[in-house]
């Protein structure tokens, strides 16, 4: 293959050439190399499986593919076998000699190391009959775990850039109706039609012929992580967006500001940045056309403001990100007074498959209101943790219960918090309302960036609604009065309210800051930063009642308000809790019941983590909860005279 | 508290070598030391930064700032040079200068200031604005908790509580002997994994109490020996 690429012809022969060179040998094992997995240990399964794949001298029949992130980041390290589907999870170095025996020799399958369904222990052999994959529709994340990030070959193998090809033999104006016509809506979390947006950005006069496009990649929200794994894992799909992006709106340069707290992602994206441009998929005249365009990347300095696109191109200028008012939108004067067209990471790997497989198939997953399909981030107090795709429409429920596999250790589901620190907490009432941009909103949430934190019954709502605020106010750049303020007064009675020291009135106080903060910010963080406190208040009042006026909280959380007790009848005289204790505040010796001094205790809860006997209860009110009891029979010994 | 810290943190820098010292010029005059701050106000404890400048930057004529070394002048430069030394990439600059010396050195920001011409007030508002870039330096050893929502609803907090009672520390500051630095951050994208942890660039996973003060309690079994922290 001759580089780089220069017409769309040879591109087409490029994909058939890729197609052939990478095709699959007889057993491929796709080993999710993402953040998550790399957390739980995956690159020494890499290396583990490699060794011994080299020492058997399989090379030849078996290939070790590293992708990206694959979803399930709570059940990894995890392979899928080619061509069985098979699926292994918590794997260690190990386990790498079983599978290649059973799997690989004898076309078996290891039984201890599959999908076991929680509760019946049912075994599930293949990746999509899992239910955690069953219940997802794959469009954006397809290929996220099929291919290698790190190789633009492999992404032309499996049909890439064929839509570029498409996007440039077509008018730029046809291919904007297009978009419009997918109802492609703004994945980061406001919801605004992307197709309006480039239509306004394309017609704003440029008098030098300058226009951007910007990827967000700024994932400020914490609990949502699609956009790292989009792009760890499929980086290629987001630059191809991009460009057909930039060729309908007629701009010349992209930039992509990322997170600095994700670096594989930010060295994933470069490399495929880099490819890109040795392809001349990037660069002048793209495949022979009159587009000329270029990515750069912008590493974020932590701050969750910059999230905002007016912030964010400051930042980009080399500014501190601070929002400034829209009264002219970013899409006629955004960077450099420039006219800026920004999309989140999602919304742009979306673009390549609306081009190439039309409007009309786009719009026939999800609803009316919102089409396609939307990434979650499935996490907090769910049996199954990670990334999930799901057509937009589908209920909390089947979020929850059918693809998330219900409530960790069999608890009762308190909330979700959708939309991060801008969206608000929704009650076991409201399970059955739709997941898409409007039904969101109009529940005093929103759909946010995707962020789905679920919520159980040891989760005390004041304090969420207070790590919010306080989250907030650390974040809040301190341009607004109202924001910078408003936000730390709230904390302030938050606090109040966690430490049993509210008072009546407080909460109908909460609600007018939370009303003026909302009316009064110029940006969305301090436009939407009320939302977790008004919706916990409005859903759970009960809770802030409470707190306030019996000074109990229900979910054993607030430190002030419970009680750590040693079960007098139950102590085993083990001393680890005593050895244990940071305080020394537990007294008692070998063979005398334990007791804990409540002047010294810090209500650190080491005793009731480390207690293996259930020995150790933690009470606020008529609230009261044991601690576990593992492995051990009871054995208690008499209380001391 | 304030006074304190201002004699404190003026100690340690290098005294200017001779071959350096010039007339200071009458304008910086108006920029001495300012006189020592009132003694603080019990109910609203003083801002730690009152009259001192920055945490890790205490304020002084820019004449007294040790000038950079050859090495670190020439580290500086293939930064600035990655950049096309242009002032819109000032962020990227802070960020590659902070990883190479772990923290933002005032001499080093003196310097970007000159070189790229902007005012050094801009670097310092960047410097503060943004979480990940530090002006004191780190301990040797950095350990990040994540401290995202679903790390929230797992228990990092009690984490944090934790670290800072083994090592006597809090949430940003680091121990005296340069070995440890506890940070936070909103989340790191590894959510399934939480609560989580960041040791020295590593993750740690799904990480319990025992498993944290194994982990801490190593690195203080290592402390920072002469060599190295030279």
């Amino acid at each position: 293959m001759q580089l780089p690429i220069r017409t769309r012809d040879r591109l087409l022969a490029a994909v058939e050439e890729a197609r052939k060179r990478k095709a699959p040998p007889e057993h491929v094992i796709y080993l999710c190399a993402g953040t998550g997995c790399r957390a739980s240990g995956a690159m020494d399964l890499a290396g583990a499986m490699k060794a011994e794949i080299e020492g058997k001298g399989l090379g030849k029949r078996v290939l070790v593919k590293l992708t990206g992130c694959h979803g399930f980041c709570e059940k990894g390290p995890l392979v899928v076998h080619h061509p069985s589907g098979v699926f292994y999870q918590t794997l260690k170095p190990g386990d790498v000699k079983d599978i290649l025996e059973t799997t690989i020799d004898r076309g078996d399958v290891v039984e201890r190391l599959l999908y076991r369904r929680p509760g019946t222990g049912e075994i599930v052999r293949l990746e999509k009959d899992i239910p955690f994959y069953a219940n997802q529709k794959r469009i954006v994340f397809d290929l996220n775990g099929r291919i290698d990030p790190f190789d633009i070959d492999d992404y032309l193998a499996h049909g890439g850039y064929v839509a570029l090809a498409k996007a440039l033999a077509t008018e730029p104006g046809k291919l904007l109706e297009e978009v419009k016509k997918a109802n492609l809506r703004g994945r980061g979390g406001g919801g605004f039609p992307a197709g309006r947006k480039w239509e306004e950005c394309r017609s704003a006069p440029a008098p030098e012929g300058i226009r951007y496009v910007i990827c967000n990649a700024d994932e400020g929200d914490p609990g949502a992580f699609m956009d790292r794994s989009v792009i760890e894992g499929n980086p290629h799909r987001v630059i191809e967006g991009m460009v057909i992006g930039a060729w309908t709106i007629g701009a010349t340069d992209g930039y992509v500001y990322i997170r600095h707290e994700y670096p594989l992602a930010v060295e994933t994206l470069a490399k495929a940045i880099e490819e890109a441009r040795r392809y001349g998929l990037l660069g002048s005249d793209i495949l022979g056309s009159s587009l000329s365009f270029d990515i750069k990347i912008n590493r974020g300095g932590g701050a969750f403001v910059c999230g905002e696109s007016t912030a964010l191109m400051a930042s980009i200028e080399g500014e501190v990100g601070e929002p400034r008012a829209k009264h002219i939108h970013t899409a006629v004067q955004g960077l450099y007074n420039r006219p800026t067209n920004l999309n989140n990471v999602e919304t742009w790997a979306n673009v390549p498959l609306i081009v190439e497989r039309g409007a009309g198939w786009f719009t026939s997953i999800g609803t009316k209101g919102s089409s396609g399909t939307k990434i979650f981030s499935l996490v907090g107090k769910v049996a199954n943790t990670g990334l999930v795709e799901v057509p937009m429409g589908i209920s909390l429920r089947s979020l929850i219960y059918d693809v998330g596999g219900g409530i960790l250790g069999g608890k009762e589901f308190k909330a979700v918090q959708t939309g991060g620190p801008s969206g608000g907490a929704l009650p076991s009432s409201l399970l059955d309302l739709p997941v898409d941009f409007d039904s969101l909103t109009r529940a005093g949430s929103m759909m946010g960036s995707g962020g789905a934190i679920v919520m159980d019954e040891a989760t005390c709502m004041v304090d969420v609604a207070r790590y919010f605020t306080k989250f907030l106010e650390d974040e809040s750049c301190g341009k607004c009065v109202t924001c910078r303020e408003g936000l730390r007064q709230m904390g302030w009675i938050l606090d109040d309210v966690c430490a049993g020291k509210g008072t009546r009135g407080q909460l109908e106080l909460l609600g007018d800051l939370g009303e003026v903060v909302k009316e009064a910010s110029l940006c969305a963080l301090g436009g939407t930063a009320a939302n977790p406190l008004l919706s916990t208040i409005k859903y759970f009042g009960e809770e802030y009642e409470e707190h306030i006026g019996e000074k109990v909280c229900r979910a054993l959380v607030c430190k002030e308000l419970i009680r750590y007790e040693i079960l007098e009848d139950r102590c085993t005289a083990c001393g680890i809790c005593r050895k244990d204790c940071p305080t020394q505040a537990i007294a008692g010796a070998k063979k005398t019941v334990h007791v804990l001094d409540q002047a010294k205790c810090i209500k650190c809860g080491v005793c009731y983590d480390s207690c293996k006997y259930g020995s150790v209860s933690v009470a606020s009110g008529s609230y009261r909860r044991v601690s576990e009891q593992i492995k051990f029979k009871l054995r208690p010994v008499k209380a001391s005279a | 508290m304030a006074e304190k810290k201002k004699v404190k943190a003026s100690k340690p820098v290098k005294k200017a070598s001779p071959a350096k010292k010039r007339p200071a010029p009458v304008v910086d005059a108006p920029h001495a030391p300012s006189p020592p701050p009132p003694a603080p106000d019990v109910a609203r404890p003083a801002r730690e930064h009152a009259f001192v400048g920055i945490k890790g930057h205490p304020l002084k004529p820019a004449t007294e700032v040790p000038a950079l070394g050859k090495d670190e002048r020439l580290r500086l430069d293939e930064i600035l040079d990655r950049y096309g030394r242009s002032d819109a990439n000032l962020l990227g600059i802070l960020q590659d200068i902070q990883d190479r010396e772990n923290w933002l050195p005032r001499n080093a920001l003196e310097n970007v200031a000159t070189r790229l011409d902007v005012p050094i007030t801009r670097i310092y508002r960047l410097a503060t604005f943004f979480r990940s870039l530090s002006l004191e330096p780190r301990g040797k050893h950095v350990c990040v908790v994540c401290i995202g929502t679903t790390c929230h609803v797992r228990g990092a907090p009690k984490l944090v509580d934790r670290i800072e009672l083994e090592m006597g520390i809090k949430a940003g500051e680091t121990t005296k002997d340069m070995l440890f630095t506890l940070e936070t951050v909103g989340c790191v994208g590894a959510c399934a994994m939480g609560p989580l942890v960041v040791i020295d660039k590593k993750y740690h996973g799904n990480m319990t109490m025992d498993g944290l003060t194994r982990l801490v309690k190593g690195i203080k079994g290592t402390p920072v020996t002469a060599e190295e922290e030279e």
